[in-house]
């Protein structure tokens, strides 16, 4: 979090310093373009007409010149990136039907275990179905084969994001086929 | 337009094109430190919509302040149309936060899309700055004439001395950026993250970043570099010379701040990997460090 203040110091300070340093040169700035004492601009052709014909010191009093095709492109994308954006924001705020809070499941997909070594790698996943992120999610594994001691495990997920999941493989000794493996979430902070 | 001396249907494209890769490489430019940052990625996963667009809020604002007094488009002193300006900046930082995360693979299909929100929000505010200030970074183009008493152009200098002076110019300016990186935690996590696929993708986004910002972003130098003469200004030689240094410089940091020993069990693809992914922000440095001279 302190290398994420200072390197947001960085940019802020980069930012005020080239905005500071732009404002004073265009103060200190005899004229803008199309001043006096500046090259008078050539002659436009048809396409461009209307975009650039600049007359002395008309930059603060005139009106926007039309826009090209070209800017009229850009404009467009930029205006649908921008959209799509908060289009995606107001859907992950108001279009979502999940319930609120934090919704974890745990899955144990005993049927993809893979026996190595002497030890069974079991797959499962942790998805978290509610509104809500979840961070240091610790969810504890219990294999139970009869006669035996049952085996324990837990394993914290660092962060669950709303609509996340996360994969990971449980290790035991007991063969889960004939062993019953139970799963519960213990803990989890709420960011 | 402000300022457009040429009015072809072309030069209009080209014009454009000019200044979208001028913001584009602004953007890189100021906000890639941040986007090696890993706190970020956390924010953006766990802030709230409302957070998100807060900062989307705040991007906007920034670029508007900026393109209103400074101007967003080449040559142009201060915006005409400083509130779709404006959007354009936000929407160019938006493209290259994407860009960036989706590289490094903190974006990808298999995130819940408030992840995909929220990163993208956070960063955008960053790169926000190098978007809206890319006119005036390093000068524009014709600034940077040589006049009396300026520094002579490398045709001056003799062909050698250009050489040594080019590359030196890359080696601090990869120097400078790839040391604020370095160090961190965040090159050796996603070495280990970052499919194998996704490394030529990222070699060739350097290589092309590198070339966009020196030989096509149109900030200040770039007609002497691309009509110079010299082994080492022709724009392709010129881009893999100094993305080689780069990398050279990116070996040396990493080993520097014991991010891999040299003879030890580390594992080769492992320290490649790091190389090239800090290469990414070296090789901007680089690109600026050359234009700075």
């Amino acid at each position: 979090m302190r290398r994420l203040v200072q390197r947001l110091s960085v940019a802020l300070l980069a930012g005020i310093g080239s905005f500071g340093g732009v404002w004073l040169a265009l103060r200190r700035a005899p004229a803008p373009r199309g001043a006096p004492d500046s090259e008078p601009d050539p002659p436009s052709n048809d396409e461009a007409k209307g975009e650039v014909e600049k007359t002395d010191g008309d930059q603060e009093d005139s009106p926007a010149p039309p826009r090209n095709s070209a800017e009229k492109v850009t404009l467009a994308v930029s205006l649908g990136v921008i959209v799509l954006l908060i289009g995606a924001a107001l859907f992950e705020q108001f279009g979502r039907t999940e319930p609120p809070g934090t919704l974890i499941e745990v899955e144990v997909r005993v049927a993809d275990a893979v026996a190595r070594d002497g030890s069974f790698y079991i797959p499962f996943e942790v998805s978290n179905g509610g509104t809500d992120p979840a961070q240091d999610v610790i969810v504890i594994f219990e294999v139970q084969q009869e006669g035996e001691m049952p085996e324990e495990s837990s394993v914290t997920i660092p962060f669950l994001a709303n609509s996340g999941s996360a994969t990971g493989e449980l290790v035991t000794i007991a063969d889960p086929a004939s062993a019953e493996i139970t799963s519960r979430v213990a803990t989890l902070i709420l960011p | 337009m402000l300022g457009r001396t040429s009015h072809t249907h072309e030069s209009v494209w080209a014009q454009e094109t000019d200044d979208l890769l001028r913001g584009l490489t602004g953007g890189f430019l100021l906000g890639t430190p941040l986007v090696y940052t890993m706190e970020t990625w956390f924010i953006g996963q766990s802030v709230s919509m409302p957070h998100a667009l807060l900062f989307l809020a705040l991007s906007y604002g920034i670029n508007l302040g900026f393109v209103t007094f400074a101007g967003f488009r080449q040559e142009a002193a201060g915006s005409q149309r400083p509130l779709t300006d404006a959007l354009e900046a936000t929407s160019l930082a938006i493209v290259v936060a994407t860009v960036t995360l989706a590289l490094l693979h903190q974006l990808h299909f298999g995130l819940p899309l408030g992840t995909w929100v929220g990163r993208i929000a956070v960063l955008t505010m960053p790169v926000s700055f190098g978007v809206a200030v890319a006119n005036h970074l390093l000068g524009g183009q014709g600034t940077n004439e040589p006049g009396e008493g300026e520094r002579p152009n490398s045709q001056a200098l003799g062909q050698a001395k250009a050489v040594v002076l080019e590359i030196g110019a890359a080696f601090a300016g990869a120097l400078l950026l790839s040391l604020n990186i370095a160090p961190t935690e965040e090159i050796p996590m996603l070495a280990t993250e970052v499919p194998v696929l996704y490394l030529p993708l990222i070699i060739l986004f350097s290589l092309g970043l590198s070339y966009a910002i020196v030989f096509e972003a149109g900030f200040g130098g770039q007609e002497q570099r691309v009509h110079s003469a010299g082994p080492f200004h022709r724009p392709l030689t010129e881009t893999v010379l100094s993305y080689i240094t780069s990398l050279a410089v990116c070996l040396f940091v990493l080993w520097l701040f014991n991010q891999f020993e040299l003879g030890s069990d580390d594992d080769w693809f492992e320290i490649y990997t790091q190389v090239v992914l800090l290469g990414v922000p070296a090789s901007v440095g680089a690109a600026a460090g050359r234009l700075a001279v």
